[in-house]
C-alpha cells in the first residue's frame, strides 16, 4: 500500500516536472490600500472555464494557457470586481501587483466567521477552524486573547479555569504545534490570566487544524496553530493604541521607502489594582517587530522578531487574609500556596519567497526560537483536626527548562496542471534541552540533550471536480534513531451536491518531543515542560475523520466531524516511582497507550448584521500505562463529553456592538485524594531521614468535576463626545471605541469548581468564577 | 432556575424590541439647522465686513458637526449637523450692517466652529457652541493680515422635557450672534482708540497653540496623618470667561500610617476666578471611591469591606497659570478631606495642597 501510494506520488512528480514547459499567468493580489497580499481572490478568465485562486500568500497561477490576449476577473466579496487585459505571447507571465479597492458600503456587514485560509486548503480539509482577529476582539473577556479565544471552537478545551494550556480532541497539551509566522513557539502563554503572548494587535490571522492536517505539519499528534502577523500598511502610518490600569498596548505599521513595510507593535501588562491592593509584583511584556520587503515583482523577504518576558510572583496569604476574616473562618489560616515563575520567549526568523518560474512557488524559512523557564509552584497545609491529630500536606515543584531550537525549512508548490498540486519540502531542527526537576527540594537529576531532527515531505493535490484526493508522505528521522519514519497521510472530499460536500482523513502522526503533564503535582499547570524522546519510540497516533460540510444558505454553514483517534503510543511521567527508586530522568517516561474519538456539529455564518458560530461536540479520550492502575483503562485527565459553545456578535448599527459567549461543558475528571501515606528516605546531605507525604488513590480520575457553565458579554461603542473621543482628536485618531465586557453574568447560578479539597471526608470544592468581572478600555485606532 | 427564566423572558423581550433596531434608519441621521438671526438696530456696529472664510477641516461647507443621539433611549445613532446654507455666508449675511465705516474693515475666518450637549444633573441639557473666528485686517497689497481670534463658549440650559435639540441649537446661534457682535464692536473701538479694552475672549493670534489643549498635573497634599498625590489628566478648551470651569478625571494615592490607598474621581470639579492674566484663584471639590492596601494584611486580618475607601475633599487654591499659553504651572493652598472606611468611620482632616502641571 505504501509503496503504490510512493510510486503513484513519484509519477505525478516527474509528470508535472515534464510538462514544466506550458505557458501560465501569475501574480500576487494585494489590498490597494494598505498592500498587504489577499488571500481567496478568485481570478476567472473571460469567456472560458478557466481560473484560479489566490493561495495563502496572496498568489495565484493559472496554468496550461495557449498563447493568446485573455481578461481576467478579479473577484472577492470584500473588494470591487477587477478586469485587466493581457497578453501571454510565448512565455509565461508574471504580473505586477494586482490591487483591488475595497469596496464602500454604507452599513458593513461585519462577520466574525472567517471564509478563507491561509495555511490550509479548505476545499479538502477537515477539522480546520479560522478565527479572525475581528472575532477575538470580539470576544467579550478574551481581551483580546487568542488562548482565551480558541476555546471557543468546538473540539478545543481548557485544562482548568486559570490555565491557558489547551488540549485538543482528547490529546495531551503539549501536543500542540504552535507557529508564529512559520517559527514554532514552546510556551507562548503569559501567566495566570490565561492570556498568550501574541498580542492581537499585530495578528491577522489565527488558524487551528485540529485534525487531518498534512504533511508539511509534523512533530506534534493532536493540533496545528498558526499565527499570521501583519506585513504592515504600505501606503501611510497606520496604528492603534489601547491604555487601561492593567495593561498597554498597541501596534503601528508604516512603509519605508517604496517596497518596504515595518510593523511593530507591543504589550505591558502591570495590573496596577492587583499589585497595589495585594502587592502581586507580577507583570509581563512582548512586543512584535516584521519587516517586509519586496524585491521585485517576484521575491519578497520577511524578517521577523519576537520577545516575551514573565515574572509572576503569587503569594496566598493576602487574599487568605482577607477572604477568610471576611467570612470568619480559619481554613485558610495554616494554608500556604505560592507560584514564583519567570519565563522569556525568544524568535528570530527571516523568509523569503520566491516565484522561481510562474509555476514554482517557493519559500525558504530560517529561525532561532528559545524558551526558558524557573517555575516553583508550592503547596503548604496544615490542619488540626479534633482530636488534636495533623495533617499536613506539602508539595513543591520547581521546574527549569530551557529549548532552543534552530530550523530551515523549505518548500515548493508547484502548479503545471489546472487539476494537481504539488507541494515538496524538507526541513532540519537543532535542538538544545535542558530539563531539571525538583520535587519538594530534591533533584530529580538534570539532563542536557542536543538531538537534530531532520524531515521531508511530498504531497499532491488531485482535483478531478467532483471529487479531489490530497495524498501525503512525511518521512523523519531523529539523530539519536537510526530509523527513517514514515508518516503517511491522506485527504478526500467529494461534491456531493452543490451545497454538501463529504470530507475524508486519515493518517498517521509521529512526536518526538513529548510534555511532562505535571497536572497533579502543581496547582494550575500553565506551562508545557518539553522533553525529547532520544532514546524511545515517538509518540504515535492513528487519526480517521469522516465530515460533511452543508451551506444551508449562502451565508450559513454547517459542518459534522466524527472522527477517532487510535494513540498507539504515548509517554507519561512516572514521579512517584522516580521519587521512590531514584531511577534516571530517563527512566520516569513510561509508556502506554489511549483512544479518543468524538463528534463536533459546528453552526457557523452571518444573518443580516448578526454573526458567530453555534457549537455542540461529544468526545470520549481514555488511557493505559502500566505504572497507573496496573494498566488499567481510565479516562483521559482532560475529557469532556459533552460541550456546547456559542458565540454571537450583533452590530445594530456602526456605532454599536453587543456580543454574547456562552460555554456550557462536563467537567473534568480529577483523581480525589483519599488518603496519605508517610515516606521516609535518607538524606545524604544532611545526614536525617526524611520524610514526606504521598499521595494514595486507589483509582486514577475517580470523580468527575461539575459542570463547566459560564456565560459573558460584551459592548463595543463609537465615541463621539468625552475624554475617549477627545483624545483620539487630540492625537489626530480616526476613531475612538469604547469596549465594556461584563464576564461571568451568571456567577449567582454556578460556580465553577476548580478542585476539591477532601478534609474530614468532606469536600471543599474551590473554583473560580465567584464574582462577576466587570472591565473597560479605550481603544484609539489611527 | 428563576432567575434563569427570567433572563430568557428578558433576552426574549429585548431580540423582539430590537426587530425595528435592524432598519436601515438607525445607521445615522441628520439635522438641517436653519441658522438665521437679524440683528437689532441697537447691536449693529459701523463696521463693515469684508469675507467670511471657512477656515475648517471639513469637505462640505454646509457641515457642522457629527453629534450623538440615542434612538429607542438605547441605540447611539450618528447625528450629522448641517445647515442649509455654507457656514461662511450664514455669517456675512448675518453680519451685513447698512452703516459701515469705510476706511473700517475686516474680514474674518472660521476656524472652529462646533456644537454640542452635555447632561447636566440627569435632568438638565446644556447647549454649547463652541467656535473659533480669526479676525484679519486687509492691508494695502490685498493681502491679510491677522490681527487676533475670538474665542466662543456660548451655551444654554434647558430642563429636558423643553429642550428640542434643533431649537436650542438654532436659539443658541442667535446669542452667538449677539456675542459676535458685541465683540466686534469692542474690536471696533479698539481699532478706532487701542486706549478703549479689548473683549475678554479676544487673543492675539497664537503661533501653535491647538484648539485642544493636554492639561495635566499632579497635587501633593500634606495631611496630619499622612499624604495625598493627586494626578489628572484632561483636554481643555481656551478659556472665554473670568469665571469658568475646568475639571479633569482625576486619580488619587493616598498614604495613610496603617495604610495606602488608590481612589479614582467619581466626581472632580473646579469653579475658578482668574484674577489677571496669569493668576487664578480655584474651589475645587472631589469625590473617590477607591481602595486599600493595609500595611499589616500579612500579619493582621481585614474583612473585604475595609479594601473599599469613599473620600469627599475640598480645597481652595491660588494658581500661578498665565492665559492663552503652553505653559508650567503652579500653585499652593487649603485642604479639606473626610473619607470613610468601614472599620474607622468617618474621619476629617485639613491640609496643605501643592499643586504643579503642564498645559500643552
Amino acid at each position: 500500500m505504501k509503496r503504490c501510494l510512493l510510486i503513484a506520488i513519484s509519477i505525478l512528480f516527474i509528470s508535472n516536472i515534464l510538462w514544466a514547459g506550458t505557458n501560465s499567468i501569475s501574480g500576487y493580489v494585494v489590498d490597494g490600500k494598505t498592500g498587504e497580499t489577499i488571500i481567496g481572490v478568485n481570478i476567472v478568465v473571460n469567456s472560458t472555464t478557466r481560473g484560479a485562486a489566490t493561495d495563502g500568500n496572496g498568489y495565484f497561477v493559472i496554468p496550461s494557457l495557449q498563447p493568446g490576449n485573455y481578461i481576467l476577473n478579479f473577484m472577492h466579496i470584500a473588494y470591487e470586481k477587477k478586469s485587466l487585459a493581457v497578453q501571454l505571447i510565448e512565455k509565461s507571465l508574471v504580473l505586477d501587483d494586482v490591487a483591488l479597492t475595497l469596496k464602500v458600503i454604507e452599513l458593513q456587514n461585519v462577520s466574525i466567521v472567517a471564509e478563507k485560509s491561509e495555511i490550509a486548503d479548505l476545499s479538502i480539509e477537515t477539522g480546520h477552524r479560522v478565527i479572525t482577529s475581528e472575532a477575538i476582539r470580539r470576544i467579550p473577556v478574551s481581551r483580546n486573547d487568542i488562548f482565551r479565544a480558541i476555546k471557543y471552537l468546538p473540539g478545543v478545551e481548557g485544562v482548568d479555569p486559570i490555565s491557558p494550556l489547551y488540549a485538543v480532541r482528547g490529546g495531551d497539551t503539549g501536543e500542540n504545534l504552535i507557529l508564529l509566522d512559520g517559527v514554532p513557539i514552546y510556551n507562548p502563554y503569559h501567566y495566570v490570566n490565561s492570556s498568550g503572548l501574541f498580542n492581537i494587535y499585530a495578528i491577522k490571522n489565527v488558524e487551528l487544524m485540529v485534525g487531518g492536517f498534512g504533511v508539511e505539519y509534523g512533530g506534534r499528534n493532536s493540533s496545528v496553530l498558526y499565527i499570521t502577523t501583519r506585513e504592515g500598511n504600505n501606503q501611510q502610518l497606520h496604528g492603534e493604541i489601547s491604555p487601561s490600569t492593567t495593561h498597554t498596548k498597541g501596534v503601528i505599521d508604516f512603509p519605508i521607502g517604496k517596497n518596504a513595510t515595518m510593523m511593530i507593535s507591543g504589550r505591558w501588562h502591570y495590573d496596577l489594582f492587583s499589585r497595589f491592593l495585594f502587592d502581586a509584583p507580577s507583570y509581563f511584556y512582548d512586543m512584535n517587530a516584521s519587516l517586509f520587503w519586496k524585491l521585485g515583482s517576484r521575491h519578497r523577504l520577511t524578517f521577523r522578531y519576537f520577545h516575551s518576558y514573565d515574572k509572576l510572583d503569587f503569594k496566598s496569604e493576602t487574599y487568605f487574609n482577607y477572604i477568610g476574616n471576611t467570612i470568619d473562618t480559619d481554613l485558610f489560616d495554616n494554608y500556604d500556596f505560592k507560584m514564583k515563575t519567570k519565563w522569556r520567549n525568544q524568535a528570530v526568523s527571516t523568509v523569503i519567497k520566491s516565484i522561481l518560474s510562474p509555476n514554482i512557488y517557493w519559500q525558504t524559512r530560517m529561525f532561532y526560537t528559545a524558551f526558558r523557564a524557573n517555575n516553583l509552584s508550592l503547596i503548604d497545609y496544615e490542619y488540626t483536626d479534633d482530636e488534636n491529630r495533623k495533617t499536613k500536606l506539602y508539595m513543591e515543584t520547581d521546574i527549569h527548562g530551557k529549548i532552543r531550537d534552530v530550523g530551515l525549512k523549505s518548500k515548493m508548490d508547484i502548479h503545471f496542471f489546472k487539476w494537481n498540486q504539488l507541494k515538496i519540502g524538507g526541513e532540519w531542527n537543532s535542538y538544545r534541552f535542558e530539563n531539571d526537576v525538583l520535587l519538594n527540594g530534591f533533584s530529580e537529576g538534570k539532563i542536557l540533550r542536543k538531538p537534530n531532527l531532520l524531515s521531508g515531505f511530498l504531497e499532491d493535490k488531485i482535483d478531478l471536480g467532483f471529487l479531489s484526493l490530497r495524498p501525503g508522505i512525511r518521512v523523519s528521522r531523529f539523530s539519536t534513531q537510526k530509523k527513517w519514519n514514515q508518516e503517511i497521510r491522506a485527504n478526500a472530499a467529494y461534491q456531493l451536491t452543490s451545497k454538501i460536500k463529504l470530507k475524508a482523513a486519515w493518517g498517521k502522526y509521529l512526536q518526538y518531543i513529548v510534555s511532562i503533564n505535571t497536572q497533579e503535582y502543581e496547582l494550575s499547570q500553565f506551562l508545557d515542560n518539553y522533553y525529547p524522546l532520544e532514546h524511545q519510540l515517538p509518540s504515535t497516533s492513528i487519526q480517521s475523520i469522516l465530515g460533511i460540510e452543508a451551506d444551508l444558505n449562502k451565508d450559513i454553514q454547517l459542518s459534522l466531524d466524527l472522527y477517532h483517534k487510535n494513540i498507539k503510543r504515548t509517554y507519561s511521567y512516572d514521579y512517584n516511582a522516580s521519587q521512590l527508586e531514584a531511577e534516571s530522568f530517563l527512566e520516569k517516561l513510561r509508556e502506554g497507550k489511549g483512544e479518543s474519538y468524538g463528534l463536533e456539529l459546528l453552526v457557523k455564518g452571518c444573518w443580516e448584521n448578526t454573526s458567530g458560530w453555534i457549537s455542540y461536540g461529544f468526545s470520549k479520550s481514555t488511557r493505559q500505562f502500566p505504572h497507573i492502575m496496573n494498566g488499567k483503562s481510565y479516562r483521559f485527565d482532560y475529557d469532556r463529553p459533552h460541550t456546547f459553545k456559542a458565540i454571537i456578535n450583533h452590530e445594530i448599527n456602526p456605532n454599536l456592538e453587543f456580543s454574547g459567549a456562552v460555554r456550557i461543558l462536563s467537567g473534568v475528571p480529577k483523581t480525589l485524594e483519599t488518603s496519605y501515606s508517610n515516606y521516609y528516605y535518607y538524606d545524604p546531605v544532611s545526614n536525617q531521614i526524611a520524610e514526606f507525604p504521598q499521595v494514595v488513590t486507589p483509582v486514577k480520575n475517580n470523580i468527575r468535576l461539575p459542570y463547566y457553565f459560564r456565560l459573558d458579554l460584551g459592548v463595543k461603542k463609537l465615541l463621539r463626545n468625552g475624554f475617549g473621543a477627545d483624545l483620539a482628536k487630540y492625537l489626530g485618531a480616526d476613531r475612538a471605541f469604547l469596549n465594556v465586557s461584563f464576564g461571568n453574568v451568571l456567577f449567582f447560578v454556578q460556580r465553577n469548581v476548580w478542585f476539591y479539597i477532601n478534609l474530614e471526608e468532606k469536600l471543599y470544592g474551590l473554583g473560580t468564577n465567584y464574582f462577576p468581572e466587570l472591565s473597560f478600555g479605550y481603544s484609539i485606532q489611527f | 432556575m428563576k432567575i434563569l427564566k427570567t433572563s430568557l423572558i428578558l433576552l426574549t423581550v429585548f431580540l423582539l424590541k430590537s426587530n425595528p433596531l435592524w432598519s436601515q434608519k438607525l445607521i445615522s441621521d441628520s439635522l438641517i439647522l436653519d441658522l438665521k438671526y437679524t440683528l437689532p438696530e441697537t447691536l449693529q456696529i459701523p463696521i463693515k465686513i469684508d469675507t467670511v472664510l471657512d477656515l475648517r477641516n471639513v469637505d462640505d461647507p454646509v457641515f457642522i458637526a457629527i453629534d450623538e443621539i440615542n434612538h429607542y433611549g438605547v441605540v447611539p445613532v450618528d447625528l450629522f449637523i448641517k445647515t442649509k446654507k455654507p457656514l461662511n455666508k450664514i455669517i456675512q449675511q448675518t453680519l451685513f450692517f447698512k452703516n459701515t465705516i469705510k476706511d473700517q474693515s475686516l474680514s474674518l475666518g472660521t476656524k472652529h466652529f462646533e456644537f454640542s450637549k452635555h447632561s447636566k444633573l440627569l435632568l438638565f441639557r446644556k447647549y454649547q457652541l463652541k467656535a473659533l473666528i480669526k479676525l484679519y485686517h486687509q492691508t494695502n497689497s490685498d493681502s491679510l493680515l491677522a490681527i487676533g481670534e475670538l474665542i466662543f463658549n456660548t451655551g444654554t440650559t434647558k430642563f429636558f422635557i423643553n429642550a428640542k435639540l434643533k431649537k436650542e441649537y438654532e436659539n443658541v446661534f442667535c446669542i452667538w450672534c449677539q456675542e459676535l457682535t458685541k465683540n466686534l464692536n469692542s474690536v471696533s473701538q479698539h481699532l478706532g482708540n487701542n486706549q478703549n479694552p479689548l473683549p475678554y475672549n479676544f487673543r492675539f493670534s497664537q503661533l501653535g497653540l491647538p484648539w485642544m489643549q493636554f492639561f495635566t498635573g499632579a497635587e501633593i497634599i500634606l495631611l496630619q496623618k499622612g499624604f495625598l498625590i493627586d494626578g489628572y489628566l484632561t483636554f481643555v478648551y481656551p478659556e472665554t470667561k473670568r469665571l469658568f470651569n475646568k475639571s479633569a478625571g482625576t486619580l488619587r494615592f493616598r498614604r495613610d500610617k496603617k495604610f495606602d490607598s488608590i481612589e479614582y474621581g467619581l466626581v472632580n470639579s473646579s469653579l475658578n476666578y482668574r484674577l489677571n492674566s496669569k493668576i487664578f484663584l480655584r474651589f475645587k471639590y472631589d469625590l473617590f471611591l477607591g481602595i486599600n492596601r493595609w500595611k499589616d494584611m500579612n500579619v493582621k486580618k481585614h474583612k473585604v469591606y475595609d479594601a473599599l475607601i469613599g473620600d469627599l475633599s475640598f480645597s481652595q487654591s491660588l494658581i500661578f497659570h498665565p492665559i492663552h499659553k503652553k505653559t508650567l504651572f503652579v500653585g499652593f493652598g487649603f485642604f479639606q478631606d473626610v473619607y470613610y472606611i468601614y472599620s474607622k468611620n468617618f474621619q476629617f482632616q485639613p491640609g496643605l495642597i501643592i499643586n504643579a502641571g503642564l498645559q500643552l
